[in-house]
C-alpha cells in the first residue's frame, strides 16, 4: 500500500533544491511530468492519482516554481536550456535510465532539449499543449511575446 | 502576476468553470508572490524566442528518433491551440491524437479522460 502513496522529495542539484513528487512502484515504467507557467507540478496532483497504481511517476518542479529553490537571476541563469541542465542532472541523480515524457507548457522546450540530446532516456512522449512549431503559436501566446519585446525596446 | 492574470491561462477555453478547482490556482497565486519571483519569471519569458530558434531541431529529433507518441489536448487553448497538436504530426504521423473541448491546463476537467488515454497508448 505504502507504494501508492504520494511523496513530496527534494534533492539538491548545483546547490538548488529541487522539489519533486514521486509516486507508484520504482519497477512500473516511468513517466516523468514537466509542467509549466504560471503554475508547478501541482498540475500532475490529479494525474498521478489516476495513474499511481501502474506506473511510476515523477513530477519536479523547476528552479523559481512551486516549491523548488528560486534562486536570483545573478545566481542561476533563468534560460530554457540552463533549466533543462538542471533537469537532466536531476534525473541521472534519481537514477532514472529510461522514461515516458509527459511534455505541457514549458515541459516541451525543457523535454525536447533533453530528448534531442539524450534521445536513449525517451521511452515514448506525452504532449499536451507544449509546441514545437511555428504555426502552433497561438494569438494569445504571440500577443505576450510582442508586449514583451515592446516592454524590452522600452526600458 | 496577479489572480486574475493566472485565472486566465485556467479558464479561457474551458468548458465548464464549475468544474476548476481552486487549488491549483491559489497555489499559483501564492508561489508567484514570494519575493523576486516576477523577476524570475519575466527573465524566462524573455528567454523563450530560445526556444523558436530550437524547433528545427526537436523537428529533426522527431523525424529520425519517430518516437511513440500520444498528443492530448486542450483544443480551446489561445497560447498553443489545436494547430499546435496537429503541427507534431508533420514528423510524427503515427502520433495518436486526442483532442478535449478545454483550456490549456486540460488536466483540470479531463484529468480522467487523458489518464485513461496514457493507459491504452503505453499498454
Amino acid at each position: 500500500m505504502n507504494n501508492f502513496k504520494v511523496s513530496y522529495k527534494s534533492v539538491n542539484i548545483d546547490g538548488v533544491n529541487v522539489f519533486y513528487r514521486e509516486a507508484g512502484e520504482k519497477s512500473k515504467p516511468a513517466i516523468l511530468l514537466l509542467g509549466g507557467f504560471p503554475s508547478s507540478s501541482i498540475t500532475f496532483r490529479n494525474l498521478i492519482e489516476e495513474l499511481k497504481g501502474d506506473y511510476h511517476l515523477i513530477a519536479p518542479d523547476y528552479p523559481g516554481f512551486g516549491n523548488s529553490d528560486a534562486p536570483s537571476p545573478n545566481e542561476y541563469e533563468y534560460s530554457f536550456k540552463n533549466i533543462t541542465d538542471t533537469i537532466e542532472k536531476f534525473v541521472d541523480q534519481i537514477g532514472l535510465k529510461g522514461f515516458n515524457l509527459y511534455a505541457f507548457d514549458y515541459g516541451g522546450p525543457v523535454g525536447f532539449r533533453l530528448a534531442s540530446k539524450r534521445p536513449e532516456l525517451i521511452q515514448s512522449l506525452i504532449i499536451q499543449n507544449a509546441n514545437a512549431y511555428t504555426e502552433g503559436i497561438g494569438e494569445g501566446f504571440a500577443a505576450a511575446m510582442l508586449f514583451l519585446q515592446n516592454r524590452n525596446e522600452e526600458t | 502576476m496577479t489572480l486574475e492574470g493566472i485565472k486566465v491561462f485556467y479558464f479561457t477555453g474551458a468548458e465548464n468553470a464549475d468544474l476548476i478547482s481552486p487549488d491549483a490556482y491559489l497555489s499559483d497565486l501564492q508561489n508567484l508572490s514570494k519575493p523576486g519571483l516576477v523577476d524570475i519569471h519575466l527573465n524566462l519569458l524573455h528567454n523563450y524566442s530560445s526556444n523558436v530558434a530550437e524547433y528545427l531541431v526537436w523537428q529533426n529529433y522527431f523525424r529520425t528518433h519517430q518516437p511513440k507518441t500520444l498528443l492530448v489536448w486542450g483544443k480551446n487553448d489561445p497560447f498553443f491551440p489545436e494547430a499546435a497538436a496537429k503541427a507534431f504530426l508533420t514528423d510524427l504521423p503515427d502520433a495518436e491524437l486526442h483532442l478535449y473541448n478545454t483550456s490549456h491546463f486540460a488536466l483540470e476537467e479531463y484529468h480522467e479522460a487523458i489518464a485513461n488515454n496514457i493507459k491504452s497508448f503505453l499498454n
